[in-house]
């Protein structure tokens, strides 16, 4: 009797805790809802930081991708599928092209002029004397340092050899040099009056001096073993034969051209 | 510092079994894990390899010449083809030439500099107002496939046929070595001022990005120094950087990226850095492949 007393009043008990548990019930469902929730996002999450990762690979191996489908996809169409295959058509297709190509050709090539003329290379100090495709002389020269001077007050110049297409506008045998401002300040020296003595160097550039127009010149050097690097301040310097050769051979109005 | 590989492993291992426990718990889960982990993959395989793909392969049949009519074709047979392809061949050449030609004078007529890249003989040239100051000679080169696909295409020999226009470059080395001095205030200054000239021997890349999607990509014959490896790590990343930004803006105006013509030539340090230097303005090139 005892035990089933206490069996019921177990009963009781439980039957007791049943509106209690049902009472728990949304609480438990709120809370797995929020953990299936946070867990989906944690997978999104990873699944971005894998996708982002292969999508990383893929953006850096796609050419070679696109490479490789290029080279299995051919061009079926070509021009020639629809030129005829009448060998005699052909042929005469053929000849007017091979006129036309050499006519071209032909219009190029007069572009270079058939008098002498000089190129140079700014950038590794050479020259060549040119006559039509003939290459007369070549040898090292000096062009521009590309330095920028500058002055407390504001006043620069920069020392450039200009490029593109120049032509020879004077040419003078042993030519004063009548030396700018610049050539003063640089030695830090005071600038003199524009007609003051000091201004004019004898010998200085040499024997011959071919005027390329604004200030430039081609010209000799004393320092010959200076030749073959950018030391000048914007004019081509050429060794004492070379600069004999290219006095004699280039003619007023002849073409420079510098790159 | 010594490095515990076997502890690193382990680690690396708890944390990739961790993931996949987490994943394989459920479908819904695996599911969301793959979806998120492909749909990026997936994106980029259609915006940049599947599109452009299939824009050139659409832009290179919508550039097709109606073929002849199929009564003219029965009636020749197959020896009459062979005996034509010789002739065929010869005239896709000089059609190549032609246009090549074409373009030279273009730039020949408009342009103070001008650049020529000529696979068929190895040279790469620079012209000023259409005299070639600068041949350089092509010690090696490669090009993109889609050269192979279009090569008889009559699209390349209208596209060739115009100068293709220099929009963007990259290198490893300054075009114009400007070095910035300050006027000496006296003679001694002068005098300690005036340093010995260093001869400087760069090494060159450099990277040209023309019209039409063109690219060509310069390199040196000999092998970089470790600051030339440095600098030259540091223009790739800047072209790879220039890269994506194009194909970024491309599809922010809803245009597919489209895929380069690339073609990659190496040239002596010396071609290199004096070409480089010399494109100065609006350069033109003409192409013959």
């Amino acid at each position: 009797m005892k035990r089933q007393r206490f069996s019921n009043s177990q009963e009781s008990a439980s039957n007791k805790s049943k509106p209690e548990q049902k009472k728990t019930d949304p609480v438990l469902k709120i809370d797995a809802a929020a953990a299936s929730k946070a867990e989906s996002w944690g997978d999104v999450r990873l699944g971005c930081i894998a996708g982002i990762f292969f999508a990383v690979i893929l953006c850096a191996f796609a050419p070679h991708v696109r490479e490789l489908a290029f080279s299995l996809f051919s061009a079926k169409q070509r021009t020639t599928d629809s030129l005829p295959a009448d060998i005699g058509a052909l042929k005469k297709e053929q000849a007017q092209l091979q006129r036309e190509v050499a006519q071209l050709r032909r219009r190029s090539d007069r572009l270079t002029p058939s008098s002498p003329f000089l190129i140079v290379s700014s950038s590794d100090n050479q020259f060549r004397l040119m006559q039509g495709k003939k290459v007369i002389r070549q040898g090292v020269c000096s062009t521009g340092s590309n330095v920028l001077l500058k002055t407390s007050d504001d006043r620069r110049w920069i020392f450039r050899t200009p490029t593109g297409v120049l032509r020879i506008k004077d040419k003078q045998k042993s030519p004063i040099w009548r030396k700018p401002d610049w050539a003063f300040i640089e030695e830090g020296k005071a600038v003199p009056a524009p007609a003051a003595e000091e201004r004019f160097d004898f010998g200085a550039l040499g024997e011959y001096g071919l005027y390329l127009g604004d200030g430039y010149l081609i010209h000799g050097t004393l320092y010959q073993r200076m030749l073959g690097m950018p030391v000048t301040h914007g004019c081509i310097r050429l060794g004492d034969d070379d600069l004999k050769a290219v006095y004699l051979k280039l003619g007023i109005g002849a073409k420079v051209f510098i790159y | 510092m010594k490095i515990d590989l076997k502890s690193t492993y382990k680690t690396f291992s708890g944390f990739v079994g961790r993931s996949f426990a987490q994943i394989n718990r459920s479908r819904r889960a695996r599911a969301f894990f793959l979806l998120a982990a492909f749909l990026p993959g997936l994106v980029v395989i259609l915006l940049f390899i599947v599109a452009p793909v299939h824009t050139a392969k659409t832009h290179l049949c919508k550039s097709e010449e109606p073929r002849p009519p199929k009564a003219a074709e029965t009636a020749v047979d197959s020896s009459a083809q062979n005996s034509a392809q010789p002739f065929i061949q010869r005239i896709d050449s000089l059609r190549g030439e032609k246009s090549y030609y074409q373009a030279l004078l273009e730039t020949a007529r408009r342009d103070t500099f001008s650049l020529s890249l000529n696979l068929r003989d190895s040279l790469f040239c620079l012209y000023i107002k259409g005299v070639p100051v600068r041949q350089c000679r092509i010690a090696g080169f490669q090009h993109s496939r889609l050269f192979d696909c279009i090569r008889s295409h009559r699209l390349l020999y209208k596209t060739n046929s115009t100068p293709f226009s220099l929009q963007r470059d990259f290198a490893t080395i300054r075009k114009i070595p400007i070095k910035v001095i300050h006027a000496p205030k006296d003679t001694i200054e002068a005098e300690r001022m005036a340093q010995k000239i260093k001869l400087e021997k760069p090494d060159v890349y450099c990277r040209l990005y023309f019209s039409a999607n063109l690219i060509i990509d310069i390199s040196q014959t000999t092998s970089p120094s470790l600051a030339g490896t440095l600098k030259r790590l540091v223009y790739q990343l800047r072209c790879s950087f220039y890269a994506l930004t194009e194909r970024i803006k491309a599809l922010a105006h809803l245009r597919t990226p489209a895929h380069p013509l690339w073609i990659k030539i190496r040239l002596s340090e010396e071609d290199a850095k004096a070409t480089y230097r010399a494109l100065h303005g609006d350069i033109r090139l003409a192409l013959l492949i």
